[in-house]
């Protein structure tokens, strides 16, 4: 065998020293046989000799050396420490993990959605201009109108329009409805982008009636349609049956997530000024203030309603930051309330670490007493405890990093989809440094609690006093993070309580209309190829078709289904008592509707009739009063006291509008916000208010979503280039409509029952622990005969002093916190006596019950045992 | 052996090897006869316990050693002190000394009744 230099020079050495030792016994005239056994009786065991030998060698390197040992077997310490005592090293873990990752995850999700720069150069300087009706609503622009505001207005640089619209795109395939939208030229160039590829419209193409038969593509589109050639310049595709040519190629779906066409809007600068149907951007010029926008707004909304008074009367116009535009102020709110709760969330999860490691500490305070009684230096044992915190945070952030890129996608797959953004949120390093800093951060100062206790205590008082040393200081902030965690859990869980209360209301609101049962499809049919009739007729040959089919019930059509952004709005009056001014008619919510609408919606009639055949008019013989449907809320606004208005006239106002007669009401139906009472509504026929894209809705009998084939084959039975847009269970609709509180009332949900565990959690430890170390007191009380109900009164008190402060201070924290809440509630106060009364209530009974357990141990315990030392 | 045999005070026999090593180079062997010869016999120190103390000491750069024939013409290695080992050396006495003088003071202090 080959031995190891270093190996060979001890063996020589041991050998030479035994060899010298027993020839100088010989001499003092032992025999060899005593000499040999004596010689290793006075130098030990040579093999044991070696091995310390080799080992000291080793073990006496550099000083980095020594650290990179003393590291190794911390480490492993720490590692079995952890796996012998999973209890609370798991706790730890489990805890952190869930911290960490749910903080991350809806950080991540409120980023994307409300938070993330907008995708334009300089947002903060863009905004979006609206005109206001004389009642103070906000509404979008009139193509007329919107080309005298470009013209007047002084204060922004740009002022760009957009118009929705999703063209039929044929001759690729089969022929599908894509999401586009219409801009004007100077879109890319207010927003600060630029194209991708090729160019963006000029002035010329957005001229009404000039060459407009040019197209931009989205990136997103262009990708994944046209494979990123850039051979797709120049190439022509057909939009509604008419062949325009890609021109450029956007890096738009950041911005307009979906949306995968462009077009020229090329406003109309005659047409009537009422509809008000683009959304128009602006950017500041240089120094120019958001008040002085408004100012400039306001003297060319002035000077609109003098040379427009038939219809721009009174009207005035408001310019908002385009954020508010794009994220909605409830969004931003929802956001924010969600990212505060979070944050108390991730405190609390500290603050039950803090409280288990504290607790794990005053056990360790004894081995570390012994341990530095035997000689570890001070500094090796500090290494030690913050090799194993370091154990612990590691192993935490590593897994709930991973957990949180899990959840992410969860939420991704099954949170609201109306916001698109929210497939761009990932769970960005700023967000998992700031959770998994804290997470680190509270383990490494917890867990080195007994080394600044040790350092404190004298050495050997931890011995004489067993676990006892560092009960006051650490008993007091124990006591303290119960109270934390108890204010923190009734916060979320109040938060959570009142969320729930709320989209239960909601979820029981009478809509007016039943979705279930229903599909919508959209169909296009754009205005330069089908006269009013056309529409008619082709929508009339639809309907017979899906009639003919199994299973369909009724089949009608709307110019906009439950809960689309398209909103529109009319002003209406009592012909009888109609006003001298518009700002004094009624503003209300209008359809077109066609077929079966009613019966197909579920909306019931309650006085007169819904459109019929009777109702078909010729374009040249229109009646003089053309008939209209309203709604019970109209009906009760005009027609209050339970007069009857059918066959009332109603004085419309609108080009061309004239009186109409009121043939019917029907229920009120709420289809535009969930969360609101219904706008009053007022129906005409479709024949008589044509749309480019109305929704057709299919009752069926059987499960919708089993009827969508059916019905996409038979609707391109009739024209191949006319697909079934989007064929879409209402009922998907109307929950997409709730997505948001929904998965706001889930995550708080999920969020307060973990609250709930750690809380119950930290004072079931702390009353646990407070037993067994008053084990010698109690058993001497029991033993002096104290009533077992003393007893266990003594130590539950404890525990529900904690507690009842907690709940005091989560009740005060919780009056500030559901301020924010307020505005997102639906017909449930913040201040909800109900679950103001719950929750505390049923965190109380949680805290006696998890207190319990240890206070009947301590009375059940037999007083000569307790009296025992240990 | 009349006299009492003592225990060696932990930590001092890292200190006794440096002493041993000031005046001469010696080995194993030699270190352990001279401190039997100085203590008259009254420590109680497996010999073979010098060994891990010398191969440490080398390591942390107090030693040198190099092999050497003895007088008996046996090989053997002999370890002389460097620099840091007679700052060490020193280090350690002063150490020492003011602890044990520490414990004397307290040992014959008056205590009233």
């Amino acid at each position: 065998m080959k031995l190891d230099p270093v190996d060979a020079r001890i063996r020589d050495e041991i050998d030479h020293h035994i060899a010298e030792l027993e020839q100088r016994l010989v001499a003092e005239g032992l025999g060899p046989d005593e000499a040999r056994a004596e010689a290793l009786r006075r130098f030990g065991n040579p093999d044991e000799v070696g091995t310390a030998t080799r080992r000291a060698r080793a073990g006496a390197g550099s000083r980095l050396r020594a650290f990179g040992r003393a590291l190794r077997q911390d480490l492993a310490f720490a590692v079995r420490q952890l796996l012998r005592q999973p209890g609370t090293g798991g706790l730890v873990i489990v805890t952190l993990v869930v911290g960490v990752a749910a903080t991350s995850v809806v950080y991540s999700v409120v980023h994307a959605v409300v938070l993330a720069p907008l995708p334009f150069e300089d947002p903060d300087r863009l905004v979006q201009v609206n005109q206001t009706s004389p009642q103070g609503r906000l509404y979008g622009m009139s193509e007329p109108n919107y080309v005298d505001f470009r013209n007047r207005l002084e204060t922004l640089s740009e002022l760009a329009a957009i118009g929705y619209g999703n063209p039929v795109l044929s001759g690729e395939g089969d022929a599908e409805a894509v999401e586009g939208m219409r801009i004007t030229h100077n879109l890319l160039e207010t927003l600060g982008m630029t194209p991708v590829l090729g160019r963006g419209f000029t002035a010329g193409e957005d001229r009404y009636g000039g060459a407009n038969a040019v197209a931009l593509l989205s990136e997103g589109i262009w990708l994944r349609r046209f494979g990123g050639d850039e051979a797709v310049l120049g190439r022509t595709l057909l939009l509604d049956g008419e062949a325009h040519q890609i021109v450029g190629v956007i890096a738009s779906d950041r911005a307009w997530p979906g949306v995968q066409i462009f077009t020229p809007l090329a406003p109309n600068p005659d047409v009537y000024r009422d509809d008000q149907r683009l959304q128009a951007v602006g950017r500041l010029r240089p120094g120019v203030t958001l008040a002085q926008v408004d100012q400039d707004l306001g003297a060319v909304a002035a000077e609109l309603s003098a040379e427009y008074p038939e219809s721009n009367d009174r009207w005035g116009a408001s310019a908002r930051p385009v954020r508010e535009w794009l994220v909605g102020p409830s969004l931003t709110r929802l956001g924010w309330f969600l990212l505060g709760v979070v944050g108390l969330f991730l405190l609390m999860a500290c603050a039950s670490v803090s409280n288990l490691l504290l607790a794990r500490a005053t056990v360790r305070m004894e081995e570390m007493s012994i341990r530095a009684a035997l000689g570890a230096g001070r500094r090796r044992l500090a290494g030690q405890l913050v090799t194993e915190a370091g154990v612990l945070a590691l192993t935490s952030c590593v897994l709930g990093v991973l957990l949180a890129h899990l959840a992410l996608r969860v939420v991704q797959a099954a949170g609201p989809a109306d916001v698109a953004r929210l497939s761009e949120a990932t769970v960005g390093a700023p967000v998992l440094a700031v959770t998994t800093g804290a997470a680190a951060l509270t383990v490494l100062l917890a867990g080195l609690a007994p080394g600044g206790l040790l350092l404190r205590t004298r050495l050997f008082a931890g011995l004489r006093a067993g676990r006892g040393v560092a009960s006051p200081v650490s008993r007091r902030v124990r006591g303290g993070l119960v109270v934390f965690q108890f204010a923190l859990a009734v916060t979320v869980l109040l938060s959570a309580g009142l969320l729930i209360r709320s989209f239960e209301r909601l979820q029981a609101v009478e809509l007016g209309f039943r979705p279930s049962g229903v599909v919508r499809f959209g169909i296009r049919l754009p205005d330069g190829q089908f006269s009013p009739t056309e529409r008619e007729d082709y929508l009339r040959q639809l309907y017979a078709e899906l009639e003919a089919r199994p299973g369909v019930v009724s089949v009608g059509a709307t110019s906009a289904s439950p809960y689309t952004r398209f909103r529109p709005s009319n002003f209406v009056a009592r012909s009888d008592r109609e006003p001298a001014l518009q700002q004094d008619f009624l503003p209300v919510s209008w359809r077109a509707v066609s077929g079966d609408y009613f019966a197909a919606a579920g909306i019931a009639v309650q006085a007169g009739r819904v459109f019929g055949p009777e109702d078909r008019f010729e374009p040249d013989a229109l009646p003089e009063n053309p008939p209209v449907v309203i709604d019970e809320t109209l009906a009760e606004t005009l027609w209050p006291g339970g007069e009857s208005p059918v066959g009332e006239l109603l004085t419309w106002f609108l080009p061309g509008g004239g009186q109409h007669v009121v043939i019917g009401v029907v229920d009120a139906a709420r289809d535009e916000n969930m969360d609101m009472e219904p706008r009053p509504r007022i129906y005409r026929p479709f024949a008589l208010a044509g749309w480019d894209q109305p929704s057709v809705i299919v009752r069926v009998a059987g499960d919708p979503g089993q009827a969508i084939p059916m019905i996409r084959s038979t609707v391109r039975a009739i024209d191949p280039d006319m697909p079934a847009i989007a064929p879409t269970p209402m009922l998907d609709d109307v929950r997409e409509s709730v997505a948001w509180p929904r998965f706001s009332m889930q995550v708080l949900s999920v969020f307060g029952a973990i609250a709930l565990g750690l809380a119950v959690l930290g004072i079931y430890g702390i009353t646990a622990f407070s037993v067994a170390r008053r084990k010698q007191e109690i058993g001497l009380r029991v033993a002096l005969g104290a009533a077992p109900s003393g007893v266990h009164w003594l130590v539950l008190r404890d525990a529900m002093v904690l507690a009842a402060l907690g709940i005091g201070l989560g009740l005060v924290l919780s009056f500030i916190v559901t301020r924010f809440l307020g505005a997102l509630l639906y017909e449930v106060s913040a201040r909800d006596p109900l679950t103001f009364l719950i929750v505390p209530a049923a965190l109380g009974a949680a805290a006696l019950a998890s207190a319990w357990l240890p206070a009947r141990r301590a009375v059940s315990m037999d007083p000569r045992e307790a009296l025992v030392p240990e | 052996m009349t006299e009492e045999r003592v225990d060696l005070v932990p930590g001092t026999l890292d200190m006794m090897i440096l002493k041993a090593l000031s005046a001469e180079s010696l080995h194993g062997f030699g270190i352990a006869r001279w401190l039997e010869a100085v203590t008259g016999d009254r420590l109680t120190v497996e010999e073979g316990a010098l060994y891990p103390a010398l191969h440490r000491m080398e390591k942390r750069g107090w030693l040198a050693s190099e092999w050497h024939r003895t007088e008996h013409g046996r090989r053997a290695r002999y370890y002389r002190l460097t620099d840091a080992g007679s700052e060490e050396l020193e280090a350690r006495r002063a150490r020492w000394e003011s602890s044990v003088s520490a414990v004397q003071e307290v040992l014959e202090a008056e205590i009233r009744p």
